[in-house]
């Protein structure tokens, strides 16, 4: 699904460049549930923001099923988020003019869903993650917890096959952790794959592949099975 | 997908409500401005378009050559009309319009009417060319009959209290007038007089020599053309019309003349006789106003896009999460446009109730008549829909095109927003939002720098010394054949009766009084054994009028107190006949019409008409045979309402049935500057408001930028930076940007300044101190803008600025 060439990044400025990634090869395949470990600064956040196109490359290729992301333009590019990425991330990032109902209808109205298919996908999620009784609050009205569980039901909403995650529960307290990190292994039972970004051990454990970042290299690879 | 643009729109004014009031209210009074002129604009631009047919109806004017100049005149000889209905088929109908201009009606009641231009004699024709609707009576036959009368229904109240008067008699200048028709009274929106009685013409063909082409004053001709006729081949026909008739005599006179039809519609912008009667605004002014109503909404329209344009930063994670749920560009422009789009209504649906509840005021300041309810809907519609489009676009499209050029990944890893770093753009977008404001900032100060010129160009010319004394002199205008005739016939009991009074030390009789319409026609000059023709300027007189306005002569005398016919020259007039020198033309003889007599006397120049004119050649003629048009008496009081009822119990003694009606010179010259007057009020107005909208948008734009430094606030006070330190790093930046913009718009206000000045003959020099003044004026307005900001974020506790970082 992912494949990655000898992928590199970094910031210019007059005299100096300054490395965040490079010589980033890897793969990832569909169902596949990955972890990134690394201290801070070893560019992991980078390499999820590459995945997510959301941020460019300085140099290598980037292949998202089949289809080299370095040569495309952002039209297509935006088309993938629509229909094959969901975000989660540390800090949710949920609108916050935004009602929890209109977070989620978001990126329905940018993938062009039509308003009864959306109601319904809408009704489902918010039953699905049990905040019915949500739709109407906005963000701050909310605990971190929910907020987090809305951001996943925001990411989940149009059936990615991808989920990035960026230090999902990295704001949250234990038990909540918890029950975000055992609804992201559920989703990839059903077969969405993940790549999670995490400096905790035991959320890493969920993974079945870790790879190890340091000072932008690829230091090491742990499989699991 | 646009009712959620829309919620988002509507909750993002709600929450910034500062900055939505800056935006909302500086675009709703850059709109008011705007659709005003535009108003204006239109009003200007639509003169007798009422008309029905008005394309097809022309006023013709002529030209007459002959030998000492051309003179362009609005009128034409009288036989013209007749001539184009008989031998023209191209012509629909001709008709000839003339004014009188004394008129005293009344009627059995003894209700009494005086009025000056109201009253016109016309060709029946007249309703054929102009669509006047009639409100009783039949415009077919009004005005067969000589003794016909077709008056307004103001007028029909005013003598029988109700309108359907036909068949009623009125008595005008004595004779007695059948009532034929009643119209409404016309609509101001025309060049023709306002007009409340219209006679038949034939009556006074004789006496006014209408049935010549070559004697008399000429009367008014309009014609309204056939349909498809080409007006380029009939303007050709018509150039040498006289020719086919009179060409004999003209040839004798060595007189040619040339006609040429002017589009009604067209009078209005171009009258082209500068001393033509009525206020005519000039294209150039509608250019002008024009530029102006585009300058305020542009003002306006920065404010919005800077502050648009700061917002963004702070908006730049909403963005980022939008974009990482998968918005594409389109969707975010729609997004920000729709945003923009929202005020922008907002602004024009507050602009319409101010402009509905502002139109009289306006009104009242330009002195027009503008109304709206007559404006075509769809148009107003077409318009305010582009108006609200093109700003809300263009103020959309700048923070939308800001958004692009940063990556998501930035803002949503957390790094400060004022720290985001758009692409190494950063200070480039900023410098865009400076140059913004400095544009504004140039704009407003060429206002000031406008303002201050005008001023003192209407100070200079209402305070510049004429060369007669214009002050305490009071002028009643001789209204009426018989006052003329009672004038004439008594002048030395006239003039012993008023200066009985201790404070009347002169009065005169003459023509009419400096600054209103001279008089122009032929005199023949005897020099040297020649006699030459001059087309000049003259003032019938007696001979107290030099010494009432205080003249001073410069050779010769003042005129002797005897019966003959004497000529004062002014210096311009003695150098126009060819003498080097004043006293050169002292003891020659010259003449008008047969009336031959003596140079006595040269005087200085001095300027009989406004500023706006250089001096002309003029003469002065003392001659027993003038009817006089006006009497002046120059005072010498303290006590002016003591005088003036010794003025009107004399003036009523001396002509019991006529009306007291006077003027005060100064007040009256000064009318001449009243278009300027106005347009100066008008840049004030608009000067006023351009200060205001900018300073609105440099108080929005510093609220944004001072909230971004609170942080670096917090840190340099607690690193021991004092609070005067500060404010002062604060608005040294917005001193250099005002600076900045003083000195760029120097040059403009001094180039367009110096082209309005040359509209006056007589004119100020453009001075340093002007410019000086209006910078210091912008610094000192924009500082005031800026600094309570500065202060605020200065004396604020730096604990709660960086609790949260």
């Amino acid at each position: 699904m992912i494949r990655l060439k000898d992928v590199e990044k970094y910031y210019s400025n007059k005299f100096v460049k300054t490395w965040v990634l490079r010589n980033i090869d890897m793969e990832v395949k569909e169902g596949d549930f990955v972890t990134i470990m690394g201290p801070s600064g070893a560019g992991k956040s980078t390499l999820l923001h590459i995945l997510g196109m959301l941020d460019d490359m300085s140099g290598g290729e980037y292949y998202f099923l089949d289809e080299p992301v370095h040569q495309l333009n952002e039209r297509k590019r935006t088309g993938f988020h629509q229909q094959y990425i969901g975000f989660v991330f540390q800090a949710y990032h949920l609108i916050d003019e935004l009602t929890v109902y209109e977070n989620l209808e978001t990126p329905l109205l940018y993938k062009k869903v039509k308003t009864s298919e959306r109601k319904s996908l809408i009704a489902e999620t918010l039953d699905r993650f049990n905040i019915v009784a949500k739709k109407d609050l906005f963000p701050n009205q909310l605990s971190g917890g929910q907020q987090q569980l809305v951001a996943v039901a925001r990411a989940l909403i149009i059936n990615p096959k991808l989920i990035l995650a960026d230090e999902p529960t990295g704001n949250l307290n234990s038990k909540q952790g918890l029950e975000i990190m055992d609804m992201l292994k559920a989703l990839n039972d059903e077969g969405t794959t993940i790549i999670q970004v995490t400096h905790d051990e035991k959320k890493a454990a969920y993974g079945d592949r870790i790879i190890h970042l340091l000072d932008g290299y690829i230091d090491k690879i742990d499989e699991r099975n | 997908m646009f009712i959620n643009y829309l919620k988002i729109a509507l909750r993002n004014i709600a929450r910034n409500k500062i900055i939505s009031f800056i935006n909302i209210s500086g675009l709703t009074i850059g709109l008011v401005c705007f659709f005003m002129i535009a108003l204006y604009v239109y009003d200007e631009l639509t003169y007798d378009r009422f008309f029905k047919d008005s394309d097809r109806i022309y006023r013709i004017v002529h030209e007459n050559i002959e030998e000492g100049g051309a003179a362009t005149l609005l009128t034409t000889p009288g036989p013209l009309a007749p001539v184009l209905n008989k031998d023209f088929p191209q012509v629909e109908k001709a008709v000839r319009i003339w004014q009188n201009l004394d008129l005293v009606v009344k009627n059995s009641n003894q209700i009494q009417y005086y009025a000056q231009d109201k009253h016109i004699y016309a060709d029946p024709g007249l309703f054929n060319v102009f669509h006047i609707p009639f409100l009783f009576g039949n415009p077919e036959t009004a005005l067969k009959s000589p003794n016909g009368v077709i008056i307004t229904d103001k007028i029909a109240r005013l003598f029988f209290k109700t309108e359907n008067v036909v068949g009623k008699v009125l008595v005008i200048n004595k004779e007695d007038y059948e009532v034929t028709g009643v119209i409404r009274s016309l609509s101001h929106h025309t060049h023709l007089p306002q007009f409340e009685f219209i006679t038949s013409i034939e009556p006074v063909e004789e006496r006014y020599h209408f049935n010549s082409w070559l004697q008399g004053v000429g009367v008014y001709t309009y014609v309204k053309l056939a349909m498809n006729v080409n007006v380029e081949t009939f303007q050709s026909r018509i150039l040498d019309i006289a020719d086919q008739y009179v060409e004999d005599e003209l040839d004798n006179r060595g007189m040619t003349q040339k006609y040429f039809l002017q589009p009604i519609t067209d009078i209005h912008l171009h009258p082209n006789y500068v001393k033509e009667s009525g206020i005519h605004s000039k294209t150039a002014g509608l250019v002008l106003f024009s530029a102006i109503a585009f300058l305020v909404l542009f003002i306006a329209s920065i404010n919005f896009i800077n502050s648009s344009l700061s917002l963004a930063f702070f908006r730049i994670k909403e963005i980022s999460i939008r974009k990482t749920n998968g918005a594409n560009r389109t969707q975010l422009v729609s997004q920000f446009v729709t945003e923009s789009i929202v005020i922008s209504v907002i602004a024009v649906c507050l602009a319409l109730v101010f402009i509905y509840l502002l139109t009289p005021w306006f009104n009242e300041i330009i002195g027009k008549e503008l109304n709206h309810s007559t404006l075509p809907v769809s148009s107003v519609l077409f318009f305010m829909s582009g108006v609200v489009l093109c700003v809300g676009f263009f103020t959309g499209i700048f923070p939308a095109l800001l958004i692009f050029s940063f990556r998501p990944a930035q803002a949503i890893k957390g790094i400060p927003l004022t720290n985001i770093n758009i692409n190494n753009q950063g200070i480039q977008r900023l410098s865009l939002r400076k140059i913004l404001v400095i544009v504004q900032f140039v704009i407003t100060s060429v206002f000031i720098v406008a303002l201050l010129v005008i001023f003192q160009q209407i100070n200079y010319m209402k305070n510049k010394d004429l060369g007669f004394e214009k002050e305490q002199i009071l002028v009643f205008p001789v209204q009426t054949v018989e006052m003329c005739r009672s004038v004439k016939d008594n002048l030395d009991r006239v003039k012993q009766e008023f200066t009985r009074h201790h404070t009347v030390q002169s009065i005169t009789t003459h023509l009419r009084s400096p600054g209103r319409m001279t008089h122009q026609n032929d005199v023949f000059v005897y020099r040297d054994g020649e006699k030459r023709k001059y087309w000049i300027n003259m003032q019938f007189l007696d001979s107290d009028f030099l010494q009432t306005y205080k003249i001073p002569i410069l050779a010769g005398a003042d005129f002797t107190k005897n019966n003959m016919t004497q000529y004062i020259l002014n210096e311009a007039a003695s150098r126009e006949f060819g003498f080097h020198t004043p006293d050169q033309a002292i003891g020659n003889h010259m003449s008008i019409f047969d009336w031959d007599g003596e140079i006595v006397g040269v005087t200085k120049n001095f300027h009989f008409w406004s500023l706006h004119y250089s001096i002309e050649p003029m003469v002065f003629i003392r001659t027993d045979h003038f009817f006089p048009e006006a009497v002046s008496l120059k005072l010498n009081t303290k006590d002016l309402r003591e005088t003036m009822t010794f003025i009107e119990n004399t003036f009523k003694a001396l002509f019991p049935d006529q009306p007291f009606e006077y003027y005060f010179l100064d007040e009256d010259f000064n009318r001449l500057y009243k278009a300027d007057v106005r347009f100066a009020f008008i840049i004030l107005l608009f000067t006023g408001t351009a200060i205001f909208i900018a300073c609105l948008g440099l108080f929005g734009l510093s609220l944004l930028t001072i909230q971004r430094k609170i942080k670096e606030i917090g840190i340099r006070k607690v690193l021991g930076s004092s609070i005067p330190g500060i404010i002062y790093m604060l608005i040294k930046e917005y001193s250099l940007w005002m600076i900045t913009a003083s000195v760029i718009s120097w040059p403009i206000a001094w180039y367009v300044m110096r082209k309005w000045l040359l509209n006056f003959a007589y004119r100020i020099d453009i001075e340093l101190w002007m410019f000086v003044l209006a910078g210091a004026m912008t610094l000192v307005i924009a500082l005031l803008t800026v600094t309570w900001q500065a202060v605020r974020a200065a004396t604020a506790n730096p604990v709660e600025a960086l609790r949260y970082e």
